[in-house]
């Protein structure tokens, strides 16, 4: 130990650089759909990976290290933005409200023309839709239809049980596509009613 | 089924989770109740459409490379809090000649005023503190040692328990660990000066030192010439500590903890310092 400073550094970020790193890309794509900027997700990035680093003694080999480093990031996102947003934590009751919710009868355009309508929405549209989701949708969206994450992998991450990822996808999907709906009859693909 | 439970199922059905023993129910709902098709026929575009037109993007050179800077950056600096020349291995004192010289010197400076019976000016910055040469002031010496990498670490361990461990039966006062979430414990020095032991601790905050100094109280008067200065001493027997911005963006804060005196000093706002050591529950929380 006493001859050993340098030596004992260099293995700490030898084991970082081997074991975190190749999860940047699943860590970079989480916080590009979650701020829905550049420059937000380059500094949430760096600013997990310094923490990570930092806390590298805390993580607890053989467990799962991308559920560790997603925490440290969704963390970071929290402190971030959600002191400005204030966004208020309603998960609760928009599950109850809507999971069941009655099977709309009104004239709206059969599916195969809604996916043409959808189909003309650009990708800025798509990503900006994504981004208008609350936190918790938002999340068990990204991870499971653009980072294609088991459900397994998803409650080990977000730490809910299976039901609610299952919960939570179906809701966040359906107000994802009342979203692109809206974009789309704004852009004027779909007739206003 | 009825339509309810096929719902809550529709997103398992999307994601191919459907349960084996669901899987034919849910197909046959489908089948008969229009609306509840069209509604998962809707999930599975919305999938598809998001999966799509919301690829996985790759992590852009310049920021990769970053991050591994940011690394080796951090790496650096926590070496540079232990940056140990071998040859003083041997060396038991971690305070250097001169920094010894210094402290005898003021120790006889202090007892000579002592004798004249004269106090000193009450120092009101930390400059002033430095200038009167006192326990606060050797602590602000040895964090510039510890900086520039002249101490050795006894113990070397993020770990409280080994610190504590290590200190444990060695001093006559309780040794402290304060628990701040940033600061990542590095180690420490047990010495001992002018017959005082002294506990040093070394914390890591982000790549900056946070250094602790701890000795007993009750040693602080030396024929009856307090080791504190006194306008130090005066705000801390009144509110039990004592802390000071320096001019030169060092922070000093001192309390008394039951029969330790500590002392921290960091590079950082005094504030965010005092802050810092509430939170660990080492001075009293307003």
């Amino acid at each position: 130990m006493k001859t050993g400073t340098s030596v004992q550094t260099s293995e700490k970020q030898r084991a970082f650089e081997k074991e975190a790193l190749p999860h940047t890309e699943l860590l970079y794509n989480y916080a590009l759909r979650m701020t829905n900027n550049p420059e937000d997700a380059n500094d949430l990035l760096q600013e997990t990976f310094l923490k990570a680093y930092r806390f590298w003694d805390k993580y607890e080999q053989g467990t799962n290290i991308r559920a560790w480093l997603f925490r440290i990031m969704k963390n970071s996102y929290i402190n971030r933005y959600r002191k400005e947003t204030k966004e208020p934590q309603s998960v609760a009751y928009e599950e109850v409200e809507g999971f069941f919710s009655s099977i709309r009868h009104e004239s709206v355009p059969p599916n195969d023309l809604q996916e043409n309508v959808l189909g003309n929405l650009l990708d800025d549209d798509v990503a900006s839709a994504v981004a208008d989701l609350p936190e918790d949708f938002r999340t068990v969206v990204i991870l499971c239809d653009i980072e294609s994450l088991s459900y397994e992998e998803i409650a080990e991450f977000v730490d809910i049980p299976l039901g609610t990822v299952r919960s939570r996808l179906h809701r966040g999907r359906k107000l994802l596509r009342d979203r692109l709906m809206e974009y789309a009859k704004k852009r004027g693909y779909v007739p206003r009613d | 089924m009825r339509c309810r439970d096929f719902q809550e199922r529709i997103s398992a059905a999307v994601d191919n989770y459907l349960a084996a023993e669901d899987v034919e129910r849910f197909s046959h709902h489908a089948d008969i109740c229009p609306p509840c098709r069209r509604e998962f026929e809707q999930e599975a575009a919305t999938k598809r459409l998001l999966h799509a037109r919301a690829h996985m993007l790759p992590v852009p050179p310049s920021l990769q490379e970053k991050i591994c800077s940011q690394i080796e950056r951090e790496t650096a600096q926590t070496r540079h809090v232990f940056a140990l020349p071998h040859s003083r291995l041997q060396i038991p004192p971690f305070v250097h000649a001169a920094a010894a010289f210094a402290v005898a010197a003021v120790l006889v400076a202090l007892l000579v005023r002592g004798d004249r019976g004269g106090s000193a000016v009450p120092p009101t910055s930390l400059d002033a503190a430095l200038a009167s040469e006192d326990m606060i002031a050797l602590s602000v010496h040895t964090f510039h040692t510890v900086l520039s990498g002249e101490i050795h670490p006894d113990v070397l361990s993020s770990e409280p328990r080994d610190v504590e461990a290590f200190f444990a039966g060695k001093t006559e006062f309780p040794v402290h660990l304060p628990l701040v979430r940033e600061w990542t414990l590095v180690g420490g020095v047990l010495n001992e000066h002018n017959g005082r032991r002294l506990v040093h601790v070394m914390y890591d905050n982000g790549g900056a030192s946070v250094y602790l100094s701890q000795s007993r109280w009750d040693t602080l008067q030396v024929n009856g010439y307090s080791l504190l200065a006194p306008a130090a001493m005066a705000e801390m027997q009144r509110t039990g500590w004592f802390a000071r911005q320096g001019d030169n963006g060092i922070a000093v804060v001192a309390w008394r903890a039951g029969h330790t005196l500590c002392v921290a000093v960091a590079r950082m706002e005094c504030d965010r310092l005092t802050q810092c050591l509430q939170e660990a529950r080492e001075l009293p929380v307003p």
